[in-house]
């Protein structure tokens, strides 16, 4: 389990997360939403260790949680100019030489011997998700995984994240679009004012759509 | 909209001078200007015409690099002018200088690359193509950084190889090749990878530096060795100007590694250490300021290794 106890996190003077609560349980599909600028990302760097916080204890398995227990596939994935998909999945095969890729990209259908700067926003997203997978790491954080893909790998990646949940990862992810939440998470997290302010089961899902209607969401 | 973008430009510079050390580097150079020239007038033999077109062609590079113009094309259609006061500004020290000394030809030629610069309107696209044309052996496998680098600059750098070969007979063509190489090679560390990139090779930020350094002058040298050897086989006698280019060349790529991971953070553009770089190149070319890249460079290496624990 990863336990998230009375996080700060400020940037300069203001105050981004105060003082969050939250148990997130193993072998599960947790979902994180709320407005722009709510903090959601903050939080999910916090998780990685990519940002510092100023108060507040993460715990994975009653231990502070290690960056390389985490795969993060960011909203913004970086790739150097210049290289095609092949050469870049070829980096994570030094950490993972067994990683079946090209049995995974029969799903996904890239052109991996093309520079990725020809590649779409889906299509690059596809190509960072492959790679996260590769990590094989028991927690997966997913910021806006859904952006850009189009319909039919939306419904692949929803099966793949349910598939990955029966191999022991657990799964952390934030979307804007909350029919993509709903369809797939296990608990979804609401976060207002720098907490957690109400977490929903998928029998409570209906509260969440009548809570957060008329605040900003895309359902 | 003119001066809503100066003072944009302003707040850009003061929030440099907070955040950037390096900045000061920047601010030594243009204050200690003169004393430059006056060195690169010297040591060199360079007339007041050849340092004006000198740095004519850094505002030419810097222009056609910089990625705002789109965007202030589109915000202030006289962007020109916005971008000539940017480049009039940069320029005082050396236009002072060249007034100073009364180098009027000089002056003109200057005036001339601040005025026209800002019209220039050349990109360079990929032209759609997807495969690419420059295909790697196997070692080059974890080099993502060369890999994007050589087929960046292989316009460049080919012609540059290839009239090592032709130009060997002269005694100064290979060593200002192989110099020029080692100068690109640098551009090849302005770009900061995700950090998943540096840790899946699993190493202590002390191996993982000695291991970016280690193949970068292993590849460089794999594929400059054919020159040097040339070199050696047309003017044996000169084998010391070989033993100084080859530290000197040595040093850059290095000089780069350390300098991109003393200021790396993941994903960022690094394309400002290209004026510390510069600095520390114009040091190594004067004897009596030798020792100073190479203090730079123990002083980056520490720095490196302080910044990649947060990351490795």
């Amino acid at each position: 389990m990863i336990r998230i106890q009375n996080l700060h996190l400020a940037y300069r003077k203001t105050s981004v997360i105060k003082g969050l609560n939250l148990d997130i349980h193993p072998n599960s599909i947790q979902g994180i939403v709320g407005l722009n600028g709510a903090g959601k990302t903050s939080l999910l760097n916090a998780i990685y260790g990519k940002t510092h916080f100023q108060e507040g204890i993460i715990l994975y398995e009653d231990q502070p949680l290690n960056t390389k227990n985490i795969a993060f596939l960011e909203t913004h994935n970086f790739f150097y100019s210049r290289i095609t998909g092949q050469e870049y999945l070829d980096l994570f095969k030094w950490n993972n030489p067994d990683f079946d890729y090209a049995g995974w990209n029969r799903l996904f259908g890239l052109p991996l011997d093309h520079l990725i700067d020809t590649y779409s926003t889906g299509m690059k997203k596809k190509l960072a998700f492959l790679a996260v997978l590769s990590l094989d790491r028991p927690i997966l954080i997913l910021d806006e995984p859904f952006n850009g893909l189009d319909l039919e790998t939306n419904e692949h990646l929803k099966d793949i994240l349910k598939q990955l949940k029966t191999q022991n990862k657990t799964i952390i992810l934030t979307s804007h679009i909350l029919d993509t939440l709903v369809s797939t998470c296990d608990t979804i997290h609401y976060l207002n004012g720098g907490i957690i302010e109400a977490s929903y089961l998928p029998n409570e899902y209906a509260n969440l759509r009548s809570e957060v209607r008329g605040k900003g969401f895309a359902s | 909209m003119f001066r809503t973008i100066l003072k944009l430009r302003l707040f850009q510079f003061k929030r440099l001078l907070d955040e950037l050390g390096f900045i000061m580097v920047l601010v030594f150079l243009f204050a200690t200007a003169p004393l430059w020239l006056r060195m690169l007038e010297v040591s060199l033999g360079l007339t007041g015409i050849q340092i004006a077109s000198l740095l004519g062609f850094f505002l030419c590079s810097a222009h056609l690099n910089r990625a705002d113009k789109d965007f202030l094309r589109l915000v202030y259609p006289k962007s020109w002018l916005l971008m000539g006061l940017e480049y009039f500004t940069v320029s005082i020290p050396v236009l002072c200088w060249l007034l100073y000394n009364r180098y009027w030809q000089g002056l003109l030629v200057l005036a001339t690359f601040i005025i026209f610069v800002p019209f220039i309107k050349l990109k360079i696209k990929l032209r759609g193509r997807q495969k690419p044309l420059l295909q790697f052996p196997a070692h080059f496998k974890h080099h993502y950084d060369w890999k994007s680098g050589l087929r960046q600059y292989f316009v460049f750098l080919f012609p540059i190889y290839l009239s090592g070969f032709f130009l060997s007979h002269f005694t100064v063509a290979i060593p200002i090749v192989l110099f020029l190489l080692a100068a690109s090679v640098s551009n090849f560390y302005q770009e900061a990878e995700p950090d998943i990139f540096l840790q899946i090779l699993g190493k202590s930020p002390r191996d993982f530096l000695h291991y970016k350094i280690r193949s970068a002058l292993g590849l460089f040298w794999l594929y400059c060795s054919p020159l040097a050897l040339l070199f050696l086989y047309f003017h044996l006698p000169y084998w010391y100007i070989l033993l100084v280019v080859a530290i000197v060349c040595s040093l850059f790529p290095t000089m780069a590694i350390v300098l991109k991971y003393a200021s790396y953070e993941p994903r960022i553009s690094l394309t400002q250490n290209g004026m510390v770089l510069g600095l520390m190149m114009a040091f190594l070319c004067f004897p009596f300021t030798q020792p100073v890249p190479i203090l730079m460079t123990l002083r980056y290496y520490r720095k490196a290794l302080v910044n990649l624990k947060s990351y490795i």
